[in-house]
């Protein structure tokens, strides 16, 4: 992948975490490691094999290369009076995701769709959407957040990868099950020593998604969810949650297909040269939904309320399917460990007295 | 639904230069600015009620409706209220500057669907702006359209836009101006009261009329009130929202109201998809 | 005095009116007297115990008060509302609440204030239904003053006044 130009991006541990970097060699993987998760924590154990990818997944997704966290638009300079914008120069970074999950690609897939699929195209998405390429890896160890099943995207992956592998470890081998996607894909196995998968391979690798789905626990019901949320305004639940959220974002940061940004204009202090910059941004600050001199969502509760129905409700309206994936990030990552799976049922409940 | 008729469709962030031509001051705090093409480039044209993303250089972008007359080819004019940095800066703008433009995005007025209707305009403070160009356009159809009734309310006289305008407006024919204030100077010999109370006294057939309102929310709020006690239809009645925009092509996710992103699904929505979101939802 | 007549005429677009039977619309223009103002002409003073009810047939008329030696205009009413109120619930005899001048010339039907009163209190019927509509009209011009105090044109931060 390399020799074609590509950055290899992987899972890779990094500040006590399997996160997604730059890989130079399989040493690079997290060979033997998985994590744990639970609402509100994340931690490393040692496996007893070597296996390469058997964990769910971490506080990095593709969003954070597709649709980075900070990118320059332009820059604009001032000569005598008047100002020009500069042209783009920056290429685009060609990427090669290895070990990318189901919930990933569904998740990208949703990002396809807003950021290129609807009014409007977003260049800087488009364009390294275009140079990437996918190397994708069939979960075979969920996590206890995990509830891809119920949200109809995984365990396994079935699109938008070039490759993608079933990872099988036992006493005796380490191998691979590997499905060809596209061309691509099939050009870079053929680099690769490859035999035909027997029937006996095939069944175990079946084997091996269909425990991985036997391993997801959590349930999110999703039959008349968006219609509940949207008659759920003033639900009690709302203020429950409010008191345990501390509206700090990082579910917005780590979910797969959060995409607001914000335009920050700057200049340098001569003024002779501006700057145009998009930057994530979170519907959980108070900034977010500033207008004429004050915001509209002040409290913790519309915020929270704002993301969630935003999340679960509205995004069928806009973009026709539900904008979470179920890859659990969010409760991981949430410090107070707020569950949506958990918090979700509550709205179905009958409202004590108002 | 509009496409985006700016040049460089290929980005939608990427904004074009134009050159101010005009500062004009209509008040205390808000100035018109028209601005011509730069760099050779024409102005791309506009509907009723669209708007652009200008930027003065170095400070940052903000959407201003364009309160212009559609038909001339050669401007965009836009009216400021100077109520942030940005806006500052851009009223702080004297002819021969430059700025940005990007757009002209979202929906607008239903100028065609109103043809042979009676048309009731509605606006409040700055409300009046993105109105403006309608009424150019009626105006110069006139008989394409039955009574034109223009009910406008500002804080005080000293606030109200386009004074001239409106009294060269109420002598077309079938046509109808009315403005009032919250608070009246003494001198004042106008209407005073909330513009709601001016409905009583437009001539109008509710069966064949079509109300566009852009103003305070709780203006509008009350003025959908008093057009349903008149027997206007839902779908005959259009408002012109107003959120935080940082990007107007639906990527940035500030301007979401409900299920609608403000800058692309509106500002302009009949009232009958905004309903369900303005039932004075408390931080919705 | 005026017509039965020549009082349905005036009166058709008397929201005050609106719900009233022939009955009591007879009751009424029993005690009805049509009355002009000229342009600027003070209608009553504020305190001024005027004692009269004014239904407004034509013109506009402002409602102002004067505060801290300026006037301050509150409200313009036109054709078809109703003014002076204080003369029929008026019970300690403070007056006019404030100034009422006509802002162009003027044609009223002027009522009696406390012949009014009378009127309601011997026929309850029609006592009750005055009261009713009265009723309406002060809640009408409750919301619409709240709305003034909203200061919805404000911009954010700005100190009103």
């Amino acid at each position: 992948m390399q020799r074609r130009g590509y950055q290899v991006i992987g899972p890779t541990i990094k500040d006590s975490a399997i996160t997604y970097g730059p890989i130079e060699g399989i040493e690079d993987l997290p060979i033997g490691w998985t994590a744990e998760q639970e609402p509100g924590s994340y931690r490393l154990r040692r496996r007893s094999d070597a296996a390469l990818f058997a964990f769910a997944n971490g506080p990095k997704s593709l969003k954070n290369f597709l649709h980075p966290a900070e990118i320059k638009l332009f820059g604009a300079e001032k000569s005598s009076g008047a100002f020009h914008i500069l042209p783009n120069g920056d290429p685009t970074p060609r990427y090669a995701f290895l070990g990318v999950r189901a919930c990933e690609l569904a998740a990208m897939g949703i990002q396809d769709r807003v950021l290129m699929e609807d009014r409007y195209r977003d260049p800087v998405y488009a364009a390294r959407r275009r140079n990437c390429m996918v190397i994708a890896v069939q979960c075979t160890e969920p996590a206890a957040t995990c509830f891809c099943t119920s949200m109809g995207t995984g365990p396994r992956a079935k699109y938008f990868f070039d490759l993608a592998l079933t990872e099988l470890v036992d006493a005796g081998a380490h191998e691979f099950v590997v499905e060809v996607g596209t061309d691509l894909g099939a050009e870079l196995l053929s680099e690769v020593q490859s035999a035909e998968a027997s029937e006996e391979i095939l069944r175990r690798s079946r084997e091996a998604t269909g425990q991985a789905e036997q391993g997801i626990t959590r349930r999110l019901e999703t039959d008349g969810l968006p219609e509940l949320l949207q008659n759920s305004f003033d639900h009690p639940q709302w203020d429950d949650v409010a008191s345990r959220c501390l509206a700090c974002g990082n579910c917005t940061m780590v979910c797969p297909t959060c995409f607001c940004v914000t335009v920050e204009d700057t200049s340098d202090v001569t003024g002779d040269h501006a700057d145009r910059w998009r930057k994530w941004d979170s519907c959980f600050t108070l900034g977010f939904s500033y207008i004429h001199g004050g915001s509209l969502r002040t409290s913790t509760k519309s915020r929270y309320r704002q993301w969630l129905t935003h999340k679960l409700s509205y995004w069928h309206d806009q973009f026709g399917s539900s904008g979470c994936v179920g890859c659990g990030r969010c409760m991981a990552w949430c410090p107070v460990g707020i569950d949506l799976t958990k918090e979700v049922p509550a709205f179905a409940q009958e409202r004590g007295a108002q | 639904m509009t496409a985006l008729s700016h040049p460089d469709l290929l980005d939608p962030m990427r904004p074009v230069l134009v050159k101010v031509a005009d500062v004009s001051r209509e008040t205390q705090d808000t100035y018109t600015i028209a601005t011509e093409a730069a760099d050779g480039e024409s102005l791309p044209r506009f509907e009723p009620g669209q708007f652009s993303m200008l930027y003065s250089y170095g400070v940052g972008e903000a959407p201003i409706s364009i309160s212009g007359d559609a038909g001339d080819a050669g401007r965009l004019v836009y009216t400021i209220r100077s109520v942030g940095a940005v806006s500052k800066a851009l009223t702080s703008r004297q002819p021969g500057d430059f700025i940005t433009m990007r757009g002209p995005f979202g929906t607008s007025w239903p100028v065609q669907a109103a043809k042979g209707s009676d048309v009731l305009l509605v606006a409040g403070g700055i409300g009046l702006a993105p109105l403006r160009p309608t009424i150019y356009h009626i105006l110069r159809h006139r008989t394409d359209y039955g009574r034109l009734v223009i009910l406008y309310g500002a804080r005080s006289p000293k606030e109200l836009l386009f004074r001239k305008e409106l009294r060269v407006w109420a002598k077309f024919p079938d046509t109808q101006v009315l403005t009032t204030v919250d608070y009246g100077a003494p001198s004042w010999r106008g209407n005073v009261g909330v513009v709601t109370k001016l409905f009583r006294l437009a001539k109008l057939q509710p069966e064949r009329s079509l109300a566009m309102m852009c103003g305070p929310e709780i203006m509008m709020r009350l003025s959908v009130r008093e057009l349903q006690a008149r027997k206007i239809a839902d779908e005959q009645i259009y408002l012109s929202m107003e959120r935080n925009m940082k990007c107007a092509v639906g990527f940035c996710g500030h301007c979401q109201m409900g299920p609608y992103f403000v800058c692309k699904d509106g500002p302009v929505f009949p009232y009958s998809k905004m309903r369900r979101w303005m039932g004075g939802l408390r931080e919705l | 005095m005026i017509g039965f007549e020549e009082f349905i005429v005036a009166t058709k677009e008397q929201d005050l009116l609106k719900g009233f039977e022939p009955q009591h619309l007879e009751r009424l223009a029993a005690l009805a007297r049509e009355i002009r103002f000229t342009r600027d002409q003070i209608i009553f003073r504020e305190g001024e115990q005027h004692g009269v009810f004014y239904l407004i047939v034509e013109g506009s008329v402002v409602l102002e008060i004067v505060a801290a030696g300026r006037s301050v205009l509150l409200q313009t009413l036109h054709a078809g509302d109703a003014m002076g109120w204080s003369s029929l619930i008026d019970t300690n005899g403070s007056g006019a609440h404030f100034e009422a001048r006509a802002l162009s010339p003027v044609r009223a039907l002027a009522f009696d204030g406390a012949k009014l009163r009378e009127t309601c209190e011997s026929d309850t019927a029609f006592g009750y239904l005055m009261m009713k509509s009265l009723l309406g009209l002060l809640t009408e011009r409750l919301d619409a003053t709240r709305m003034q105090v909203v200061d919805m044109y404000a911009p954010a931060g700005a100190v009103r006044g």
